[in-house]
């Protein structure tokens, strides 16, 4: 919506001359009024599936907030323990599937709501924040992949965003893709690159008239299966729009190699993880999703489970420590994104961890169990995120909805409710 | 003017200012409220589901519940005595729901009420599971239109080789959200503009290659005789070492640093034993006239000959290795195999033989045979660099050759002759190609005139900014080919208001179905006479299965149904593929995988019962297979029937390897991983979905090691699965399934048969005994009924695109009781299934 408005304002200024006050503008418009020194604030959500070991995972809980002790699991985040709370007992009441980490985890959903349909979800969390300041960048919104996440617990959608009508968006894995997505052809000149995408533009009207010729023969049902076509075409039709307003502002730089090697999945991970750090850095968007896949860790570190068979471990020390491994890795792995953006300066001096959110967690607690969740918050010091700290709310009846609707507060929504949450955790980010 | 531009700040102003306030202010939600309004949408037809509760529920609920929950105590603000037998509204099933999920989490009956007895509990939780499964299906089936859907990845590879002769890498293109077992269910699709992107691109790539393929192609083509690289090298050798060899010697004496000294001495050494080597080798008849390989993979382009540094750019397409080789085996149990393709091709996704990628060589060095591969060249991969030997002795070979690319004819050949020659503007030729091009790229489906219209607007327009003619031609059909009408399936019927297809969307359906790829000549002029007949059919499939390209229906779909996905996770720990498969792992997982599928393809190929899959005296195997399993090997090459012994536990899908392994966890078996996979895939009933947030299981492993002292049969595995025994909640869906995964226990975890392993009380709830292999084996010929039944039905569902509902269950009995007589022939069944009603119309 806000960017129909803004081109038609385009062309309103344009005709009064005024064309040059344009970049301003840009920046300026928004729902987020902050002075203009100060760096934007992003955020970054990071799921994967299945739980953990308990024991070794979760702090023990003895206060509603006391400083945060890293468990035997957490040890790799020793080098930034300072920056990351640890926050207890929230729960996706609506969560229904046992083996189902991400799908509801930024919409806290109730998936069967729906009886015509096998599965039905709403809007996400990222989604949100997207949708209100997505126009600020040239992204308005990144979703990214692991690989092999298909038995890793993940659950349905092809990422973990989802639209306003509940739909999964597809979610990039390919590295080489996401860069080009992002960093894209710096040999094309202004012009080109305009007439590249209005030339787009007339090929993909093109390709939706076509549909008209096919409407007499199909039936009505048929139809409205064309339909997600036709929508998908004019929602390309506003994207290339956009970049073309875009245009005029160069391309980012960087001096990020594009990654094209086949890498062991650690590698690939941090490099996904200094991806991230350079789209941010860039401004290119502000709302990345992340999908963390586990079943290569396991591979590389020799064990033979499936990740299933992994969450699964019983009272024995081999499947144990399958599961212990992955979950001390997984930690490193947190541990090395937050070092990536804190080495990182945004232009007022402040480090891109400062002004950024990250949230690392998944929609199962252990085996089958779906309340209390494990999530933990890092960044946000320049933001006023309460950091390394501990925060325990009540056993199995706190909504992990509260923590999104302060999450929404943070970005300057005026959300009331969100998902299937009774109020907010606004104390997490009172500094 | 001052004026003007006082009024345009001000309305600038006012502009900003909106902006500026454009605070969103947001409520999102779904809540309980959300179901209530679902309700009102009137997607519902006009019978809406009317599952009832039986009377044992009511009882029950009358008799345990309503004297905290009734007329005269409503604890915890729920009153049961109200409630309607009938669950025919989405709040009445969330209600019942709540019910049993209370039930499940152990929250009733509280702990100060007298406890209900275990069986009567089980029993209860079971029936209301099932009955709320059952409404929540007949809801579903309400809801499902029968939609349209796009190619999926398999399809719009094959599509894209039989239109334009190109292989393409797919792997930008989004997967679908798949919540459905196969890959062509129209449900899961959900199109995007991330599809309509990379579909776009693709084209562009496709057609870009494919004018290339068409610019004077030089074939490629070179034999090498082995023996002439390798003598040259120890030519060389003999030549220029025994030097080498005294100057290193001299050198280690000469030498005051230890390490230098020993460095120069191993040198020599090693000089001294590659001179010994090579004249060794070159006195040895067998290097006279070919080599000699260990296991290995070497580089292709040293096997011909060619130097590794500066061989020639390939095109893309497809080529062609011949080998002459054979074998040097001391026993007969030895096998040596060749393959140009890593193991990921396990996948096999463009559905070829597997023997067009990897053989068995069978004939001895001293009567060799030649082998032949094909492989494709992508742009993304334009060479191949190694052939792969996997051998348990050694290889010797004669000569290898290369030749190609080998284009293939493909539909659009002339369009894209024509779009090749295309250089200057010409808009009336231009409109001819693209309509031409699109009644091939459609499927024999004309653009319109209209379309056609504006597409020669847009050329007028890029002619008038001076693009490139050909360039603009290839965006317009790569547009086309993203248009819905190469993209979607799209089924036109055959009189408007009618159900029944048309005859070219069924010979597309058909083409899809059996060979995953667009309608060839044959099929679409059969499509142009007025009506299709039965019999016209009838040959069709006939022709089509006969066909190679029908593996790719066998292969895909067989994968699919058995779930052999997670057969790919269960890779052993190093140690078990030293010890267990000799460092040959890869080899056997290839062998695993292709063992349902050789199955189903030697059933469709024979015209064999279905049921075989469920129980049969004989196995399809290959030697590295029936070395595992412990039986004949019979040196035919491939997989081939293997006659089983009386009494032998193998024979049907119980007995493969692949699903005793993707159901095993680790070094353990899992007898409730095996009993699930048989209940939902052979018997078509799959148990409700795990609940959430179920409580966990009580007793350490320590509990479970002393209830093993005093039964000393039983695996720690099964005591551990039988402790589901002591809650209501977990046995009322448990003793449907765990029996089935006992009497398999003979299985170790890798699918090894170790004999009978059980106490004789394994037993279904309705007393059936599963205690032996054999035992299970009647059972799931006794439940034959249930396996073809839902076997047609994923069959059809495949098929038709959708999943089938309630009102298709009479058309799957009249296939079920038509194949009966004839004990259920999987052709005839096929055939069935395209003959039929659901088939024919959308």
């Amino acid at each position: 919506m806000n960017d129909r408005l803004l081109t038609n304002r385009r062309d309103l200024l344009r005709a009064a001359g005024l064309g040059l006050t344009l970049p301003f503008l840009e920046s300026v418009a928004g729902s987020e009024i902050r002075p203009p020194n100060r760096p934007p604030k992003r955020v970054i959500f990071i799921g994967y599936g299945y739980g953990h070991y308990d024991v070794d995972w979760y702090p023990t809980v003895t206060q509603p907030v006391e400083p945060f002790k890293l468990t035997p699991s957490l040890k790799g985040l020793e080098s930034c323990k300072g920056d990351v709370s640890f926050v207890s007992n929230l729960t996706p009441t609506k969560a229904r599937w046992a083996h189902d980490g991400c799908s509801t985890l930024l919409t806290c959903a109730n998936t069967d709501a729906d009886p015509s349909r096998a599965y039905s979800n709403s809007i996400s969390v990222d989604q949100m924040i997207a949708n209100a300041i997505g126009h600020q960048t040239r992204i308005a919104s990144m979703q990214l992949n692991g690989v092999d996440g298909d038995v890793d617990g993940w659950g349905s959608g092809l990422s973990m965003s989802y639209d306003a009508n509940g739909a999964s968006i597809p979610g990039l894995s390919s590295l080489p893709t996401i860069y080009n997505r992002v960093f894209g052809d710096p040999k094309l000149t202004l012009a080109q690159r305009r007439q590249a995408l209005l030339r787009k533009t007339s090929l993909v009207s093109l390709s939706n008239l076509g549909t008209a010729s096919l409407n007499k023969a199909i039936s009505r049902e048929d139809k409205h299966r064309l339909e997600q076509f036709t929508e998908s075409v004019h929602s390309l039709e506003e994207r290339i729009e956009k970049e073309v307003a875009w245009t005029h502002k160069p391309l980012p730089q960087t001096s990020l190699k594009k990654v094209t090697d086949t890498l062991t999945e650690t590698e690939r991970i941090k490099a996904t993880f200094d991806l991230m750090t350079e789209i941010l850095r860039t401004d290119s968007t502000r709302v990345i999703t992340y999908r963390l896949s586990s079943v290569g860790l396991l591979r590389e570190m020799g064990n033979q489970q499936s990740t299933h068979s992994m969450s699964h471990w019983n009272r024995d020390p081999l499947d144990q420590k399958c599961q212990t491994d992955r979950d001390k890795k997984i930690a490193e792995l947190f541990a090395y994104l937050i070092n990536r953006l804190r080495s990182v300066k945004d232009h007022d001096g402040s480090t891109l961890l400062d002004n950024t959110l990250v949230f690392f967690g998944t929609g199962i607690r252990v085996f089958h169990t779906l309340k209390n969740i494990p999530m933990m918050v890092a960044g946000g010091g320049g933001i006023g995120l309460r950091r390394g700290q501990h925060f325990a709310y009540n056993e199995d009846v706190t909504p992990l909805g509260n923590l999104w609707v302060s999450v929404l507060h943070q970005f300057g929504i005026e959300a009331a409710q969100f998902g299937d949450s009774s109020g907010d955790l606004d104390e997490i980010f009172r500094s | 003017m001052g004026l003007i531009g006082f009024a345009a700040a001000i309305a600038f102003a006012f502009v900003l200012y909106r902006t500026f306030d454009a605070t969103p202010k947001v409520t999102a939600g779904n809540s309980a409220a959300d179901v209530e309004q679902v309700a009102d949408v009137s997607v519902y037809r006009e019978n809406p589901p009317a599952v009832e509760l039986s009377s044992s529920i009511r009882l029950f609920l009358h008799e345990r519940c309503e004297s905290c929950h009734g007329p005269e105590k409503q604890n915890g603000d729920q009153r049961f005595d109200h409630l309607p037998d009938t669950l025919d509204s989405p709040a009445i099933l969330q209600t019942y729901q709540d019910i049993l999920d209370t039930l499940n989490l152990g929250e009733m009956p509280p702990e100060e009420e007298p406890a209900i007895p275990l069986q009567e509990l089980t029993a209860f939780i079971d029936e209301l599971s099932e009955t709320i499964a059952s409404a929540k299906k007949a809801f579903l089936d309400q809801g499902t239109d029968a939609p349209i859907r796009y190619l999926n990845k398999r399809e719009l590879q094959l599509t894209y080789r039989d239109l334009l002769g190109v292989r393409l890498d797919l792997d930008e293109m989004p997967s679908t959200a798949g919540t459905s077992k196969f890959d062509t269910i129209a449900q899961d699709q959900y199109f995007t503009e991330l599809h309509w992107e990379t579909a776009f691109a693709v084209a562009k790539d496709a057609l870009t290659t494919a004018i290339r393929n068409e610019t004077g192609h030089t074939l490629f083509q070179k034999r090498n005789e082995i023996e002439e690289s390798t003598r040259a090298h120890w030519q060389h050798v003999l030549s220029t070492y025994p030097g080498d060899v005294i100057r290193f010697r001299e050198l280690a004496q000469q030498e005051v640093r230890l390490s230098e000294k020993e460095r120069s001495k191993n040198i020599s050494e090693q000089r001294q034993q590659a001179i010994d080597e090579a004249k060794r080798n070159m006195a040895d008849p067998l290097f006279a006239t070919g080599a000699v390989f260990k296991d290995g993979s070497p580089l292709l382009m040293e096997l011909l000959g060619i130097n590794i540094y500066h061989f020639p750019k390939f095109k893309a397409g497809q080529y062609r290795v011949r080998i002459r080789c054979g074998t040097l085996h001391d026993t007969k149990e030895q096998q040596t195999f060749i393959r140009t393709a890593p193991f990921i091709t396990l996948d096999n996704p463009l559905g070829q033989p597997y023997q067009t990628y990897y053989q068995e060589v069978l004939a001895p060095h001293d009567n060799p045979e030649t082998l032949t591969f094909t492989f494709d060249l992508t742009p993304d991969h334009p060479f191949l660099r190694n052939l792969y030997f996997d051998t348990d002795k050694a290889l010797w070979i004669d000569w290898v050759e290369m030749e190609g690319p080998i284009v293939p004819d493909y539909a659009a050949r002339q369009e894209v002759r024509l779009l090749r020659d295309f250089k200057n503007w010409d808009v009336d030729r231009a409109l001819r190609i693209i309509a031409a091009f699109a009644t091939k790229a459609h499927r024999a489906r004309p653009a319109n005139d209209q379309w056609l219209g504006e597409i020669r607007n847009y050329l007028l327009a890029q002619k008038a900014s001076g693009e490139d003619p050909q360039a603009t031609l290839v965006d317009v059909m790569a547009m086309m080919l993203a248009s819905p009408q190469f993209l979607y399936v799209v089924p036109a019927v055959s009189e408007p208001g009618k159900q029944m297809l048309d005859p070219l969307s069924v010979v597309t359906k058909l083409s899809y179905f059996l060979w995953s790829t667009m309608p060839d000549t044959e099929l679409v002029d059969l499509a142009s006479t007025k009506s299709l007949e039965r019999d016209a059919l009838v040959r069709q499939c006939d022709r089509m299965l006969d066909s190679h390209k029908s593996r790719q229906f066998i292969n895909a779909f067989t994968y699919q149904w058995l779930e052999m996905a997670r057969f790919q996770e269960s890779t052993p720990n190093r140690h078990v593929q030293k010890t267990v498969f000799n460092n040959d792992w890869d080899r056997y997982a290839f062998s695993m995988t292709r063992e349902p599928m050789e199955l189903f393809a030697h059933l469709v190929a024979n015209n064999l019962p279905i049921t075989d899959f469920l129980v049969s005296d004989y196995c399809i195997i290959d030697d590295t297979l029936a070395k595992y399993y412990e039986l004949p090997i019979s040196k035919a090459g491939g997989y081939t029937i293997r006659q089983l012994p009386a009494s032998h536990p193998r024979g049907g899908v119980t007995g493969h390897a692949a699903y005793l392994m993707l159901t095993s966890s680790g070094p353990r078996t899992s007898p409730v991983e095996r009993g699930v996979f048989l209940l939902r895939n052979l018997l078509y009933s799959p148990p409700p979905p795990a609940p959430p947030n179920v409580p966990i299981l009580g007793g350490s492993l320590h509990q479970v090691r002393i209830d093993r002292t005093r039964n000393k049969e039983l695996s720690l595995t099964r005591l551990a699965t039988e402790r589901h025994r002591n809650q209501a909640q977990c046995l009322s869906c448990h003793r449907n399934f765990d029996p089935l995964g006992f009497a398999l226990e003979g299985y170790d975890s890798l699918g090894r048969w170790c004999g009978e392993h059980s106490d004789g009380n394994s037993r279904l709830p309705s007393g059936t005994a599963l205690n032996t292999v054999a035992e299970l084996k009647t059972h799931l010929n006794h439940e034959r009924e249930q396996f073809v039944k839902g076997f047609i039905k994923s069959l059809l569902s495949y098929a038709s695109h959708r999943p089938l509902t309630i009102v298709e269950q009479a058309e799957i009995d009249r296939i079920y009781n038509q194949l009966r007589p004839s004990g259920f022939r999987s052709r005839d069944l096929i055939k069935a299934v395209v003959l039929s009603k659901v088939f024919r119309s959308t």
